[in-house]
């Protein structure tokens, strides 16, 4: 793709945002043309962080696969791996035990907290306010401390297995859990009192960058970016995986309380509503832990002839799917990803026009992009 | 002796008629001027920064739940000096393309502006270095200077975030000077003099005497529109757009390194003082006796008496490993200081809490007592700068100008009229 620009009249200025810039949240790049302070066009460069994870998915078994699917998007990488593994569930038609379905949700939501965490701490980080990224990371060191008590690791988890998990929970998981849920309720009042109700932040985030629902669906864009444009749709509730159908729970969606509905406001406010609905269930899920295995029966070697599958499951950032086609042998013939970063930031270039270079940073944090996910 | 030199004006005529036998008269009162100045500066100014520094640090961290700088020397406060060998001992880094000329000044302008600025700042009734009769106008203009070598460090950086956050700048400072000076006439217009020493002298005698409450309804706003407009000047969240570190990478400063870039740095800790200083003369009262200061004096010679007791047992046992032999940069580094212990803390309240009574009885003959009286009042409001800067957002370049010109402009010409029609009818 050719980047230059074909025509520079005297009033425009062409600015080169990222690879390396404070605010693009991983390797990003967007080249901006901008007339003074206001911005005319972006267009994001992305693959500055590819891996090449599809294709490595090809070389190793579908068991090997499972650590990097970790990699996919390190910020919630428990829902990485749970989407990867119940596509090859599907697949082979493997049974995960009740348990296991519960570890899987507990995991989830505590990741899905973890990367609410960082989105939001992120956002008010790039609009000029430093502290509540601090407090949020403070909270989810919490979480990383318990997750590491789960599994072992602070970052990539691998944590479940195709059939299942790998650990069951721990002695005093349970308590630990509730003790830090209380000091989460209390440090979502905080915020609330911080940023969420803070005049200067609502002015800068409140009808920024609207989102209709028409144009959300139009560009795939999925998760808390396509709820904040007023739309119930989440996975966990339309198309119920694990055992979340035994959950209660609400899908919060952008009311446009501040100013137009799906603006930059609804989707910071979603995810907070989003964090306070997680807190219930991982209540309901350690209360209603079952007892039994946590891990079904799979075959070490998985081979299924030419079928494929597609599965996926509500991530931080929206549906994550993983498509899997199996060709006979140990190894996978292709795995597709499919991811709600890659949508988002390709709506970036219609939303971020006319606005100001401190707005673009303010939509880039909204979307809560991550590179790893745009790229993989 | 210096102090005493600068506070007693017999004993300075003293001393030059001493010197005045030897010497030409000319000589000695240049000589006289330039050493008053450097004390001046090396004893009063220049510390400000370094110490507003190692506050600001130690208070983010508390309000981030961190710790903060805590390793070098008792409770990190030898920190800044680390910082500071730092910044000298830095490449000194010039990007392509730059115009070596401006970019080299740039720093010295935002320094001196910051540095000259408290020529005229009565620090009490005699530390004052230039008793000028329109100190007022004097400030005004000096901060103007500011501006200029912002704009010079971004044009010359050749750098485009750098031009950006130069560009925001020049637009903000250039705004804010009008509702900055309206709000600065006002206690012109109540005390008839543009000399800040008679503005100061105008409010002896107690806490209602003091500018801010001269005539309520109008001094109270002008005073809040003067702290916001020179948090604009000084660029300070919530109005530091010029160095917007998430959007403009760090704004005009991006391209310098080392001690340029501590000279911009110091520029700012001291602009931000100096705020806090025209505050306190122009509406707080300034260095005069009232029972208001004792809070703010108390806090002060606490925290004061705190540190000098830490350095006080740290100081034994560096000397012993001195003596021992032992490398004085472990021994900095790895030396933990136990936490104070309570009975400690509270035989400094009741220092500080007597000292301060002290201070109060003799306020008038005493010239440190003013000193302290002063500094605790301006640093006072430093620490609110520093509140306000770890907990708001910033804004954005458009609502910065519609607050200037549709609100804070209109609002300080309001007060500006009440202040003139109240002082004609009352």
């Amino acid at each position: 793709m050719n980047f230059e620009t074909q025509y520079i009249n005297d009033r425009q200025m062409e600015l080169n945002m990222g690879p390396q810039h404070p605010s693009t949240h991983g390797v990003l790049r967007f080249i901006v043309t901008t007339d003074g302070e206001l911005i005319e066009k972006v267009v994001p460069d992305v693959g500055y962080l590819h891996r090449s994870i599809e294709k490595i998915g090809e070389k190793v078994s579908y068991h090997g696969f499972m650590p990097y699917t970790d990699r996919v998007d390190y910020v919630s990488a428990m829902t990485a791996n749970h989407a990867y593994a119940r596509s090859i569930e599907k697949m082979a038609n493997i049974e995960v035990p009740k348990r296991g379905h519960y570890l899987r949700m507990l995991a989830d939501e505590l990741c899905r907290l973890a990367s609410h965490l960082i989105a939001i701490g992120t956002y008010p980080m790039d609009i000029g306010a430093v502290t509540p990224f601090v407090h949020a990371l403070r909270e989810r060191e919490k979480i990383n401390d318990l997750l590491e008590e789960l599994c072992g690791a602070r970052l990539t988890y691998n944590y479940m297995r195709i059939g299942g998990v790998s650990f069951d929970i721990p002695q005093q998981f349970v308590s630990k859990t509730k003790v830090f849920l209380q000091e989460f309720a209390i440090f979502l009042d905080e915020l609330d009192r911080m940023l969420s109700e803070n005049t200067i932040f609502i002015q800068r985030v409140a009808n920024l960058a609207a989102i209709t629902t028409k144009d959300a669906i139009a560009y795939g864009l999925v998760g808390p970016n396509l709820r904040a444009t007023g739309l119930h749709y989440d996975l966990r509730k339309d198309q119920p995986y694990a055992c979340y159908n035994e959950l209660d729970f609400e899908v919060p969606v952008g009311k446009g309380e501040q100013g137009i509905l799906g603006d930059c406001y609804d989707r910071f406010i979603v995810r907070v509503e989003e964090m306070k609905q997680s807190a219930k269930m991982i209540r309901q899920i350690i209360d209603n832990l079952p007892e039994g295995p946590i891990i079904g029966k799979a075959p070490k070697t998985i081979r299924e002839k030419d079928t494929s599958s597609y599965a996926s499951v509500e991530s931080s950032r929206g549906e994550l799917g993983f498509f899997v086609v199996a060709n006979g042998t140990a190894n996978a013939h292709r795995v597709k990803i499919r991811s709600g970063s890659f949508a988002a930031i390709s709506m970036l270039e219609k939303i971020a026009q006319g606005v100001f270079i401190a707005d673009l940073v303010a939509i880039i944090a909204s979307l809560d992009l991550v590179a790893p996910e745009i790229d993989r | 002796m210096s102090v005493q030199y600068l506070a007693d004006a017999a004993y300075r005529e003293e001393v030059l008629l001493f010197f005045s036998r030897v010497i030409p008269g000319q000589v000695i009162e240049a000589i006289t001027l330039f050493a008053t100045v450097a004390v001046f500066f090396s004893l009063m100014v220049t510390p400000i920064a370094a110490i507003s520094v190692y506050i600001e640090r130690r208070l983010s961290a508390k309000m981030q739940s961190r710790i903060g700088c805590n390793r070098l020397g008792p409770e990190g406060i030898f920190q800044m000096v680390a910082d500071g060998i730092k910044m000298i001992s830095k490449e000194d880094f010039m990007p392509q393309g730059a115009d070596a000329f401006l970019f080299k000044f740039a720093p010295y302008l935002v320094m001196v502006g910051a540095f000259v600025s408290f020529a005229c700042i009565p620090f009490s009734k005699q530390l004052l270095l230039a008793d000028i009769n329109i100190g007022v106008v004097y400030l005004l203009a000096l901060s103007s200077i500011v501006v200029i070598g912002i704009m010079l460090a971004g044009w010359s950086s050749n750098n485009k975030w750098s031009l950006l956050g130069s560009l925001r700048s020049a637009a903000q400072i250039v705004s804010y000077e009008i509702p900055l000076g309206m709000s600065l006439l006002i206690p012109v217009i109540i005390t008839g003099s543009l000399n800040l020493q008679e503005i100061n002298q105008f409010q002896s005698g107690g806490i209602h005497n003091w500018l801010v409450f001269y005539a309520l309804p109008f001094t109270v706003p002008a005073f809040v529109i003067y702290f916001i407009s020179a948090l604009a000047e000084v660029n300070r969240t919530p109005f530091d757009l010029p160095e917007a570190e998430s959007e403009l990478v760090s704004g005009f400063h991006t391209e310098y390194s080392g001690i340029r870039w501590g000279l911009f740095f110091i520029g700012e800790y001291h602009n931000m003082f100096l705020i806090s200083c025209i505050a306190v003369t122009a509406f707080l009262g300034g260095y005069q006796k009232s029972a208001a200061n004792f809070p703010f004096v108390i806090v002060s010679l606490f925290f004061m008496f705190f540190i000098t007791f830490h350095i006080l047992t740290f100081l034994p046992k560096l000397g012993f490993s001195l003596f021992q032999g032992k490398n004085i940069l472990d021994m900095l580094m790895f030396h933990h200081p136990k936490p104070m212990r309570r009975w400690l803390r509270i035989v400094c309240l009741i220092l500080a809490v007597v000292v301060s009574i002290l201070f109060y009885i003799n306020h008038a003959h005493s010239n440190m007592i003013q000193v302290v009286t002063f500094i605790s009042k301006a640093y006072f409001l430093v620490l609110f700068i520093m509140w306000l800067r770890w907990s708001l957002p910033r804004y954005r370049i458009d609502q910065l100008m519609d607050l200037c010109w549709k609100k804070l402009i209109p609002i300080s010409f309001i007060c500006l009229c009440g202040v003139l029609v109240w002082v004609v009818l009352i």
